[in-house]
């Protein structure tokens, strides 16, 4: 009996004392949430039709900056306010809806935000990240949607996911995972300075293009190159045009800079 | 239902293909391919070429139904005929020369074809595009001066001058080299 | 009658295509003029042996595409119905991935029939169209994959007409996403040869903060020899912000350039 009280009690506890522990909206209606922040993200599926958004506790290798210690007494009678839009929803993001398309516009600095996002997002719904100027990564995993992410130097870690991708990044390390390759839309991977390792099914079927100025190119999928243009596979732009097994949609990895690793997966 | 759509006139059923009937569309078809393939064959004989064109002269007849407004039919369809002729003649310009696409007489099965009219279609072969297709739609085509007209933006009697005139030229320069 | 007149009229004497009076008058000339009558006798020869050219068969092929092109255009005259929901605002993006993949369906369908030989160009005018259509509608999308595969359709096209060309500017240089700005700059250089694509890299380069895009363009504005490029580049080169590698690709071109 005990037990069962204490754990009600703090459960109460949770919702009334830490009231801004989180946001949650509904996503009826909503087909691809968009998200601007300059911190870190990680993103994974949750079971119920809402967007969650907390404080991401968990984080393991997120850069821990100097603490900066609000205090809450000094605070207590005022209210925050923002020099890049207003806070409608008492996390210090502002929220906007477009038809079927939810904007979400974190306010809050980096260090204010530290050490990041914790989002919770239902399977099916697209995503656009973009983790700002600074330092921010992202991680996503177990999405069968469209993607679409952007880093300055944070990397991108994308685990599970189907595509189509759109990802970028300046120079932080880009890792995609795919389970399976939707076939839909082309999926580009890009970045300037940093190197990118994906992994695919060894059954999928693409046109692949790889690309480094500057860096080097590797794989263990069977290249066959693509008649098209029949002297271009290894060309004058350097790109490696191939289609793996029957061909298909477009995928697209270059980098300046960076290695490309692309893996098959058992 | 059959019976009465082949009693039809060719605009009648082209009014009905254009509001979706397609049993009307296929009796389009059956009337014009023949025609059409021909036309293309002696404009120019390359079987693999005269079936793309008459193939994709019926894709816009499907396509482009609902601009039919009921003028004469023969004249709607020859006119995209024509324009998909010159167009593909357009295309291939750059990388065949004119004479090329001119009648391959290897394309006929000299067999059976008679000496005589092996050389006339060597005569027609030698007119210039707008005099060959002119005496191809009259002449072979079996088309009136005023529908030839229609086609190609001139007048009746214009057509009818020209093609006395080609008959005349042909004339000499079909018994000279006899 | 003179025989050039008669001549001229030959046809229509044959074809009993003249008056009485102008019948009359030629028969009588003919019965006396030997040439007119080689004349008479050899247009009538000639005129009866094109009714003897034979009509040739179709390939068992194209009646066959012939019947194939009927049967779709039932299906098709079906899936019409259906798609013409149109106006309704909650259906609108529905209606518009509907009428996309029916666009896109009956290009599959369509291009059956009309590609064939390798050596033949015609109809590409059909899906330009249809690819015009879908490709503008495409980076007007929320979504980046789908615009960048709107860009892409820009290789079907072997002479884009300036809306086209406007709408991939448009995206070069006002493109939220990076990726789609590479892709609008990649598909362009496929016409660098174009004042105003020229001119337009050469306005970007002043803008785009993203140096992959920015090494892009200065080896397609290299390539194609424009000394314009010059000045932007030099810019660049003096901003403290451009990265390294930009930087020597630039002292690279410059050198390429002078």
């Amino acid at each position: 009996m005990r037990k069962i009280t204490i754990i009600v009690l703090a459960f109460f506890c949770i919702s009334i004392c830490t009231s801004q522990e989180n946001y949650k909206q509904s996503l009826d209606g909503v087909k691809r949430v968009k998200i601007y922040t300059q911190t870190n993200v990680k993103i994974t599926v949750g079971s119920s039709n809402d967007i969650i958004i907390g404080d991401y506790k968990d984080c393991k290798d997120c850069r821990k900056n100097d603490r900066i210690i609000n205090d809450k007494n000094k605070s207590k009678k005022l209210r925050p306010i923002y020099a890049n839009g207003n806070d409608n929803t008492g996390y210090g993001l502002q929220v906007k809806r477009e038809g079927d398309l939810l904007e979400i516009l974190d306010l809050k600095s980096a260090y204010q935000r530290n050490p990041g996002l914790r989002i919770i997002l239902p399977q099916g719904i697209s995503i656009s990240l973009n983790c700002g100027q600074l330092d921010g990564h992202a991680v996503i995993e177990g999405f069968s949607s469209e993607i679409d992410v952007e880093t300055h130097v944070g990397r991108i870690d994308l685990i599970d996911v189907s595509g189509p991708i759109t990802a970028n990044s300046l120079a932080g390390e880009v890792n995609i995972i795919f389970n399976a390759v939707n076939q839909k839309g082309p999926t580009t991977i890009r970045t300037s300075g940093s190197n990118i390792d994906v992994t695919l099914p060894k059954n999928t079927n693409a046109n692949i293009e790889l690309r480094s100025d500057q860096g080097a190119v590797f794989t263990d999928f069977n290249f066959k190159p693509i008649k098209k243009d029949g002297l271009r596979a290894i060309g004058a732009n350097r790109r490696i045009k191939s289609s793996i097994n029957k061909g298909g949609v477009s995928i697209k990895i270059s980098s300046h800079l960076g290695n490309i690793y692309l893996r098959k997966k058992e | 239902m059959k019976t009465s759509l082949e009693e039809l006139t060719d605009e009648k059923l082209m009014e009905m293909a254009s509001k979706g009937n397609s049993d009307a569309m296929s009796h389009i078809f059956n009337r014009y391919k023949l025609r059409l393939y021909n036309f293309f064959y002696q404009m120019a004989a390359k079987k693999v070429i005269c079936e793309e064109l008459t193939q994709e002269t019926f894709y816009k007849v499907i396509k482009y139904k609902n601009s039919y407004k009921g003028g004469k039919f023969s004249s709607w369809i020859f006119r995209i005929a024509r324009n998909n002729f010159y167009d593909h003649y357009q295309n291939t310009k750059k990388t065949q020369p004119l004479e090329s696409i001119e009648f391959a007489l290897g394309e006929y099965d000299e067999d059976t074809l008679d000496e005589d009219i092996i050389h006339l279609m060597n005569v027609i072969n030698t007119l210039k595009k707008e005099d060959k297709e002119i005496i191809i739609m009259n002449r072979l085509q079996k088309m009136k001066y005023d529908e030839i007209a229609e086609i190609t933006g001139s007048s009746a009697i214009a057509v009818k001058s020209r093609v006395h005139r080609i008959i005349k030229n042909m004339r000499t320069q079909y018994f000279k080299t006899l | 009658m003179k025989c050039i007149h008669i001549e001229d009229k030959i046809v229509d004497y044959i074809e009993v295509n003249l008056s009485e009076q102008e019948i009359e008058l030629i028969t009588n000339h003919i019965r006396t003029c030997e040439s007119c009558k080689n004349t008479l006798e050899q247009t009538k020869e000639m005129l009866n042996k094109f009714n003897l050219i034979p009509d040739f068969e179709l390939s068992e092929d194209l009646n066959k595409n012939l019947d194939e092109m009927l049967e779709s255009e039932e299906k098709l005259a079906l899936r019409n119905g259906i798609v013409s929901l149109g106006n309704n605002k909650v259906w609108g993006n529905v209606f518009k991935i509907a009428a996309s993949i029916f666009f896109l369906m009956f290009g599959y369908v369509a291009r059956g029939y009309i590609e064939r030989d390798a050596q033949q160009n015609i109809a590409v005018n059909e899906n330009q169209q249809r690819n015009k259509k879908l490709m503008l509608g495409m980076m007007e999308n929320n979504s980046p994959s789908e615009r960048i595969k709107g860009v892409g359709y820009f290789e079907d096209f072997r002479n884009p007409d300036i809306k086209i060309i406007e709408a991939l500017v448009d995206r070069m240089k006002n493109d939220s996403n990076s990726n789609v700005r590479f892709a609008a700059v990649e598909a362009l250089s496929t016409f660098s040869e174009s004042e105003l694509i020229k001119s337009s890299l050469i306005d970007v380069l002043n803008l785009e903060p993203n140096p992959s895009i920015q090494i892009e363009i200065i080896k397609i504005l290299v390539s194609s020899k424009d000394k314009r490029a010059l000045a932007p580049m030099k810019i660049l080169l003096g901003k403290a912000n451009t990265t390294k590698y930009v930087k020597d690709r630039i002292n690279i071109a410059v050198s390429a350039l002078l």
